[in-house]
């Protein structure tokens, strides 16, 4: 199996600030989505969404005990683009192959409130980082 | 766990978080480099070393250690 042949839904960017974050990129012709909090992260997410330009995930830590806290201690508080979101038409077998090509399964599937409760994972590989899957029912 | 695991533990652990030495008590909490990236790789080699699989909810756990080496040894 190759990643790279699912069609990437989203990057996922890390922030500290989620209405300064979405008021930059609205400034630069963006529409965003109104923030909304996911309490399986713990973070609070808007998407950033432009015609032909790839759809950025904007999130941002609810508390010192989102796992984006981490990414934001790393980087010094500087946004931080560290996942890429890959829609795959059915999770647990993309799980289930991934996971014989030594990727580790980090999140197993739960529904994601921003994605309108589709069925979202994530898996690492040290090869590739860190990856979200996405499941889109054709 | 027998002394061979713990030294093929050890040095995993001195490998991915480029550790001198790896004393009781290590943590997340107590170990800079135990961030939250090197925390996967350190899964990744864990692994790779000891031919085992981990869970989503024991990567969670294994925070020090200690879990790591309970957890690990319930699977040799």
């Amino acid at each position: 199996m190759n990643i790279s042949d699912f069609k990437i839904h989203h990057i996922g960017v890390a922030v500290a600030d989620i209405e300064s974050a979405a008021a930059v990129y609205r400034g630069n012709g963006y529409l965003c989505t109104t923030p909304i909090f996911d309490p399986l992260q713990n973070v609070n997410i808007c998407f950033a969404e432009k015609p032909d330009e790839m759809r950025a995930e904007l999130l941002a830590p609810a508390d010192e005990n989102s796992p984006v806290s981490d990414i934001l201690k790393k980087s010094g508080g500087e946004p931080e683009v560290y996942h890429i979101c890959y829609a795959v038409p059915d999770i647990d077998q993309t799980i289930s192959e991934l996971r014989k090509e030594r990727w580790i399964l980090v999140k197993p599937p739960v529904p994601a409130v921003a994605c309108g409760n589709a069925r979202v994972a994530f898996l690492y590989s040290k090869e590739a980082g860190l990856i979200e899957l996405l499941e889109e029912k054709s | 766990m027998n002394n061979d695991i713990s030294v093929r533990l050890d040095t995993v652990f001195k490998s991915t978080l480029a550790l001198d030495n790896v004393p009781a008590g290590l943590s997340q909490k107590n170990c800079e480099a135990w961030d939250s990236v090197n925390h996967l790789n350190l899964i990744l080699a864990l692994e790779a070393e000891f031919g085992v699989s981990f869970e989503p909810e024991e990567i969670a756990a294994m925070q020090d250690l200690d879990t790591v080496k309970k957890l690990l040894a319930a699977k040799l």
